[in-house]
Order: C-alpha cells, then structure tokens, then sequence
C-alpha cells in the first residue's frame, strides 16, 4: 500500500523544475529552483541567489532581515544574530524569519527565491556533518508542518559536490566540455573539504555518499579568521573590535595564503625598512631564479566611515603618502580618510588555518586534519581520495590557499601517490550547484531520498530521521 | 639576551620649551658600585620573577581561543525579531509543535550539554528507531555493530519525545523488545541493497565477522585476491567492477589496463575493498559533533610552536621575564611593550612610587647592557638630576615621569609617533601608543595618578577583554 503511494508520488515527483535547492550556510544561503535539464555551470548558476542568513541590528537600532541588510551603509557597531551556530541550525525563531522574508514573501522575496506554492515544490535541504539529532528532528517537524513541501530531502552538503562536473578540473587531458553530458556519474571518489565560516569539516565522499567514520572537523573558519585579524588590527592600527562586517570585507580584500611563510614575514618585517638595509632574502633552492627584489606585501586599507565611504577599498603601498600623512596629523587632527598599512597581517591570519599553535590552539593543522581522516580509510580509497580533493566555501576564496594545501598535503602523503587539490571557480556557490544538477539529472537518487508531506505525516518525524540517515 | 645598543641619532631635534636634549654620559648603574648588601639582593631577586606561570599561560590562550569564537563584540545583545509583515502569516495556521520549536530560547551549547549529559561518551548517532507497525517501505538498515541492546535501552527513553512528535506512529512500547532481536537478525541475513548487486561468493564466510571490529575489514580485504586489472583509480568514472548503478565508457579501450608497463615493480597497488565493504562504509551512522574532531597530534609529531612579537608581528625572539609575551626585540616593539606592562602595573594596585622603587631594584639587579636610545632618535632629558637621564626612556624613566607629573613638575614632550583614533579619541588605543596617551591624556587632567590609573583600567581591559579583572593578580 504504501509502497504504491510511493510510486505514486515519484511519478509525480518526476517533474524536475520545482526543485528548490537550498544550501543552508552559517555565513549565507545559497538557494533557487534547479533548472529543469542539465544546463552548464554558467547558466545553473543564474538561478541561485546569495543572501545573508543573518538578522543584523545596526547602531540605530534598526533590525534588516536577511537580504535587507544590503540596504545598511554604516556597519560600524552593528550586531548580528545567526540561527547557525558552528554549522548546525539552533534557532529556528530567527531562521523562519529569514526565510519567509527571502522565499515566502512575495514583496521582499527575489525572483529566483520565491517559492509561491510550497505544496508543490520538493524542497532539498543541506546541513553540515554530525548535526546532533534533536537539532535535525526540529528542523524535519519545522519545515514539515510549517510550509508544506509537497517533497523534502535532508542531506549533508558535502556530499552533493559529488554531482558536480569534475572531471574537467581533476584530469587535466580532458578539456572543459561546454555541455557536460548527463550520463556522467556522481565522482566515485571525493574528499571534500568545506572550509566556511564556522568551521572547515573533510569529508570524503564515496558514490556521493559520505564515509561517515572518517568526517573530521576543524573548529577554524572564516569567524575566527575574521576575529582574530580583528585583534591584530585593533592593537596595531585602529580599534575595530566593534566593526565586524569592516573587518571582514577587510578580510576579503586583502588576505592571502603564503606559499613560503618564513620568506615572507621576513619581507614584511618593518625593521627592514627603517635601517634602509636591503632585506635579506635567503635564496631558496627553489627559487628557479624569479625576480629577486622585495616582493613588498604591503597594502594600504582605505576603511569605511559610513558617510562618504560605504565599504572599505585596498590600494598599493604608498611610502611617501605616509609620511604626508603623518606631518599633516601631527599638525591638525582633520583626517579626511583613515588609512591604514597592512603588511604581514594580510598572511599570517590565514596561517592558524594550518597551523593553530601559532595562537596556542591545540587542534591540528589542515593538512594534518586530512591526513588524519584518511587514515580511516581503505588504502587505495585514501590514495583515490587524494587523488581527488574538492576545497569549497568562503575561506577556499582566499588566494593561494589551495596551492597551500595540495603543498602540505604533498610533503605528508607518500610520493607513489598523485595529490591533486582543485576548487571550483566559485567554492560558495558549488555545492548548490551539486544538488542543483543533482535535481535535475538525477531522478533515480531523488526519488529514493525524497520524503513526501504524507509520508511524514504518516510515519513521523523518528522515521523521516532514519531515512535520511540511511539513504544519502 | 643581545646586546642592544643605540642607534645613531637621525631624526631633526625639535626645541621646545622647558626641555632640551641632552647627550647622555653618565656611568651605567650595573657598573657603578652597589651599596646594598647580599641579602637584600637575595630578598630582592625574587620579585616577580616568572609572574605568569604556564596554568595563567593556558588560561590566557583559553580565553583568547574563547573570543575567536564570538559572534559579536557584546555578549548577551538580543536582536529582536521585527514585528512586521504579519500579512503573510495571516492565512497559515501555526501547529503547536512548531510553535514550541520556535519557542526554544537554547542556544548550541545547551543542545551539546543535554547531548552529552544524555549519552555521555558516546561516539555515534545511533539511528532512532521506528514502530514497526507502519513499516512498509523497504528500510535499509544499517548494520551496526554498536546497535546493542545498551542502545536500545537508552534510545528507548530518548523515544519518549517521539511519541509525542509523532503523529501517526504506533504505540512504541511493545516494539522495542521485538526489535532487538530482528535488528540482530537482519545483521546476519543482510538485506542486500538495491543500489548495488549482491556481493560476490564471499559473501557467505566473512558475514559473521562483519558484526565485529573495523580492523576486520582491512584484514579481509587485504585476504581478497588481487583483482586481475589494474584498479589505481586516477579518473573517477573508470572504477571497474560490476555494479548496477550505469557508468560510463572509459575512454579507451579497457584492455590498456592490463598493459604490462602500467605494472609497478616497486608499488603494489592496494586491493580494492569490496562493494560489502564499501556499502558498510557509507551507511554508518554519523559521529556524534565531540568525536568528529580532528585531534591533537602526537607528541613527537606536533611542530614546534612558533611565537610572534605582540606588538608587530615579526618573529617573537626575546621573551618578557614579567609577563611572557614574546616581542621581536627592536626597540620601538620592547618600549611599548614595556609601556603596557606599566598600566597593567598600574592596574594591579601598584602605586608609583613603590613601583618605581622595585623597578629601580630591579634595575640594578638587571646584568643586561641596555643602552637605550629610541628608533626616532629622541634623547631624554636631563631635567631630573635625581634620574640618570639615560634611562628616562626606560620603564624607570617612564615611572618616574608619572610621579612626576603627579607631582606637578612634568611638561609633556611629544614623540613622533602619532595617535590614530578611528572614531572617537577615547581609551582604547593599546601598546604603542599608550605612552603618548599618557601625555595626551594627561596634559590636559588636573589630577595625578588616580585619572591615570582610571585610564590604564580602560585601556587594559580593553586590550584583555572585558573579563579581565583587575584585582586578580
């Protein structure tokens, strides 16, 4: 009996084009509706919009919703309140604020996002690994009986990246196609690493499912990133320890991932430049002869104020604006931009993502957080897993941190085996991507996944929570 | 501890009144005779010597770990939801288990504490269990050596919510019991899945040992004979084994595997695990949020910490003996550092003069050859006989200006460092500038060492958080 209400409704449910994807992230949600054939990753990504999941109070005390708070220019002393917290949906209060204003609400929804009939659209949810199950039975009950999703799918995000197009990215002989084909597999073998905002969680992935015994968490993300170089500005340069949006666009404009630490904070060191000695650079044996002068790292930040300057900028070092700047301060107090000089701030706060005892932290490394869930693995599924690492989230932005990796990780694994470290082009927006081309090509592993509204409310919430703990 | 000696004067000397610069020739106290006798040396060696023990250390690393987490710059700020659009609620009725859920004023730590209070030590997720009167659709049940019956006790008194979340499942009671034994059953007749096809011949031997350890499944994949071709998966689509699920063409022809040249004389390629024990894989339960961290490395392979200065941000090469902090040494890095152990000095009660006291002991005990000039080439000045004017930049010069203002003698002087203030100038500016806060601050106070120490307070606790007591030592 139920077996044909089953059929039932995965006949109804073969019709692909009301499949909202929504990728639930601490930092944003990635959502649209999955396009009804295979497109390619350029067209896929047209329908998927970013929004803040966020509600923020600014200094005035005015509360914007989610997407609204594009609207706020001065960020200073602005407070947030996130339903996520490290990964896992807590509150739901805030959570169905946001999304009824950014899905359900015609007037601020936007035009990819809003979903007007609910019963007829099949919802695919991601969350993170290891959500502690009381958090994922509230969000089943919430989502279940609040809108009414004709079909809803939980799953772990990681593993949707499986259904990206990656072929192109991993096997260098083979050119980016314009039109993947739709025949193309789930990548049998996937080390997922999702460094986002709250924390950075390795998962390999086998057949698009996620080994469960081998998922390691970091507890380093782009918050603490975000923090911390909050910290080191607001000793050196100016007090931002209010300012956290400042500070984090700071963060995006001018971090990057040193390849060789040791050589560029000697290139950053001050000191260098007041005894107007050269500075030193070793030469390295790697070194292949490039160009020899002082790669100078340093950068001046243009900060934001709220008036006439909405969002903070980053231009090339100025010495001699420096030194203006000085003589006119000393002189009269108008300061008519503030400007700041950031030199080894820019990589050593990326640097506690592979190495945390720089800030005394006792968790290991990224590289080493890798190695650690390989071992959990089969040898030659940990040696096709290396083979195969997909970085995505916000942090996987920051330049030169995957060239980083795939070094780390290449002086830890063992040299028969080949590493192979690749983003995709844009690492927030790819596992909405997966489950986008997931929906639309995949019907078979759709339809084994999706729960019904009458299966729910037949079965319940304990039930849906094995299903989706079983079949991924 | 290196020998620092003064940089040349570069920058022009600026005439001020009530001040000048003067070049600086007296005789170093450590090489001048001492009159204090071995004992009060003894007692006064041990001041403060190693004030921050290596449990303040980790305190201090604890907290600063703390602050990396948080989400804002004030705890406990409540953002409330606005109370607008109430006409797209108006048609949608809210049941009452959603309205609870939505009531829930927890937070994640208090999810994780009733977790672990629950099942304390527990490295799984066990799969809750369901009525079985309503079971119609194929389960695929995972076959889980920790499905004892401890769990289903324990699970069947977490179920207790469920029953009352759920809204057509059968009374729970009766089941729990059938189900032990079922589920220990199903262990043994391995429902075989649907995606993948049934497993090979050895199917039979090994099943029940799969009921056992993990390490069982690397030995029984390491007994599997090696397949014939050549499985190192470079691509991911060219897996080759039997399975259902539709694959595509490899892009040449198959036999190329076999290549003898593709055979490594000093490699053997692991064998493939089994589509058995892959599926195992992949359906156990999830770990539970404490166990999925990554862990400390092992002693031996853990890297050497590294340390940076606290106030630049170069390599931390010389180490504070008050605090710990480490610093990079050049001048203008070691004087801030030291104008910040002063206000924390300040902060702990001391007053001026007995600190200037020890700190002139201490001096004295000190068997560094500082010889202090600063980066900007000022040159203190001679206008307190009492002090050797070399070491009015130092800590003691600093202390016995402080005094001295109190006191009403002191004329600021400016140094080239300049203050910055993003908003507002108030006290939260830290470390480098501090010292000319002082000045700032303090040219245009009345009092003496009580605004000054009310100013420190907002400038320590600003830079330690606001949890930092200042009556702790």
């Amino acid at each position: 009996m139920a077996r044909t209400q089953r059929q039932n409704n995965s006949a109804a449910l073969s019709v692909p084009q009301n499949t909202f994807v929504l990728d639930n992230g601490a930092y944003t949600i990635k959502a649209g509706f999955a396009p009804n054939e295979l497109l390619s990753d350029n067209e896929s990504l047209k329908s998927c919009e970013t929004i803040p999941n966020c509600l923020v109070r600014s200094k005035e005390r005015k509360t914007y919703v989610a997407a609204q708070s594009n609207e706020l220019s001065q960020w200073s002393e602005a407070v947030f309140r996130r339903p996520i917290e490290n990964g896992q949906l807590v509150n739901w209060e805030a959570e169905k604020e946001i999304w009824d204003h950014a899905f359900f609400d015609q007037s601020t929804a936007h035009r990819n996002t809003f979903i007007s009939t609910p019963s007829e659209t099949t919802l695919l949810l991601t969350e993170s690994s290891n959500v502690m199950p009381a958090l994922q039975r509230n969000t089943d009950e919430v989502i279940m009986e609040e809108w009414g999703f004709r079909g809803y799918m939980r799953t772990t995000g990681s593993s949707l990246n499986a259904y990206n197009h990656l072929r192109a990215l991993f096997d260098t002989a083979i050119t980016p196609d314009a039109q993947p084909s739709s025949t193309k597999l789930p990548a049998d073998c996937l080390l997922v690493v999702d460094s986002g905002y709250s924390c950075t969680t390795i998962t390999p992935c086998f057949q698009g499912r996620p080994i469960q015994r081998a998922i390691r968490r970091l507890d380093f993300g782009g918050k603490h990133l975000t923090n911390y170089l909050k910290e080191i500005v607001s000793v050196r340069h100016f007090d931002l320890h209010q300012d956290m949006k400042i500070v984090n666009d700071l963060k995006e404009d001018i971090s990057f991932v040193s390849i060789d630490f040791k050589r560029d904070l000697e290139q950053a060191w001050k000191g260098s430049r007041r005894s107007n000695k050269p500075v030193q650079i070793i030469p390295d044996a790697m070194d292949l002869g490039e160009d020899e002068s002082a790669k100078d790292t340093r950068i001046d930040y243009v900060l934001p104020d709220g008036v006439n300057l909405t969002r903070g900028y980053a231009r090339p070092y100025d010495p001699s604006r420096e030194i203006a700047n000085r003589r006119k301060l000393a002189a009269a107090q108008n300061i008519d931009e503030i400007v700041m000089t950031l030199g080894n701030e820019r990589f050593v706060v990326p640097e506690i993502m592979f190495n945390p005892a720089d800030i005394g932290s006792k968790q290991p490394g990224l590289a080493d957080a890798v190695v650690q869930s390989l071992s959990k693995l089969p040898p030659l599924i940990q040696a096709t897993m290396i083979a195969n690492v997909l970085v995505v989230g916000g942090t996987a932005k920051i330049p030169g941190f995957v060239s980083r990796l795939q070094d780390e990780l290449r002086t830890r694994i063992r040299t028969e085996w080949p590493v192979q470290v690749r983003r995709m082009d844009d690492p927030v927006t790819s596992t909405w991507l997966g489950g986008a081309r997931l929906a639309s090509s995949h019907q078979e592993v759709m339809q084994k996944m999706v729960v019904t509204r009458e299966q729910y409310h037949e079965y319940g919430s304990a039930w849906l929570a094995r299903q989706f703990a079983s079949v991924r | 501890m290196p020998l620092i000696e003064e940089l040349p004067v570069t920058a022009p000397v600026k005439a001020s009144a009530g001040w000048a610069y003067v070049p600086d020739t007296a005789p170093l106290p450590s090489q001048a005779p001492s009159n204090r006798n071995d004992r009060k040396r003894a007692a006064a060696s041990t001041i403060r010597h190693g004030v921050n023990t290596t449990a303040k250390r980790e305190k201090a690393i604890e907290r600063r770990l703390e602050s990396l987490n948080k989400e804002n710059y004030k705890d406990g700020v409540h953002v409330p939801i606005p109370p607008s659009n109430r006409e797209r609620d108006k048609g949608r009725k809210v049941t009452s288990n959603v309205r609870r859920i939505l009531g829930y004023q927890r937070n994640f730590a208090h999810y994780l504490a009733d977790e672990e209070g629950r099942n304390p030590g527990a490295t799984h997720y066990a799969l809750p269990a369901v009525a079985t009167g309503t079971m119609a659709p194929p389960e695929k049940m995972a076959t889980m050596q920790k499905s004892t019956s401890k769990d289903l006790g324990r699970r069947k008194s977490g179920r207790g919510r469920d029953v009352t979340t759920d809204e057509g499942s059968a009374p729970h009671a009766p089941q729990p019991q059938s189900r032990g034994p079922k589920r220990r059953q199903s262990v043994k007749s391995r429902i075989s899945i649907s995606e993948v096809n049934s497993s090979p011949a050895s199917a039979g031997t090994p099943v029940a040992q799969k009921t056992t350890t993990p390490q069982v499944k690397t030995e029984e994949s390491q007994s599997e004979h090696p397949q014939s071709q050549d499985i190192f998966m470079m691509d991911a689509a060219s897996i080759p084994e039997p399975t259902t699920v539709p694959k595509a063409q490899p892009d040449y022809p198959p036999a190329w595997d076999d290549d003898l040249l593709l055979r490594s004389s000093t490699y053997d390629i692991p064998p493939m695990p089994t589509d058995r024990v892959m599926q195992l894989l992949v359906s156990e339960p999830p770990l539970t949020y404490n166990a999925a961290r990554a862990t400390q490395l092992d002693k031996d392979k853990r890297p050497p910490p590294r340390h940076f200065c606290g106030i630049c941000g170069y390599w931390g090469r010389v180490k504070c003996k008050k605090c710990g902090e480490f610093t990079c040494g050049t001048m203008e890095c070691w004087k801030a550092h030291e104008d910040y152990w002063i206000l924390n000095c300040l902060m702990l009660g001391y007053g001026a003069t007995q600190m200037c006291s020890e700190l002139k002991e201490q001096a004295e005990l000190d068997t560094n050859t500082w010889r202090l000039g600063s980066a900007e080439g000022l040159q203190p000045t001679a206008l307190w006989s009492s002090v050797p004017s070399r070491s009015a930049n130092s800590i003691l010069g600093i202390a016995y200006r402080i005094v001295e203002f109190s006191r009403g003698k002191l004329v600021t002087s400016s140094t080239a460092s300049t203050t910055y203030s993003y908003k507002n100038v108030n006290a939260s500016h830290y470390f480098r500038t501090a010292r000319d806060y002082i000045h700032y601050e303090t040219s245009s106070l009345q009092g003496g060492i009580c605004d000054l120490s009310l100013l420190a307070d907002s400038v320590v606790n600003a830079a330690l958080g606001s949890s930092h007591n200042p009556h702790k030592t």
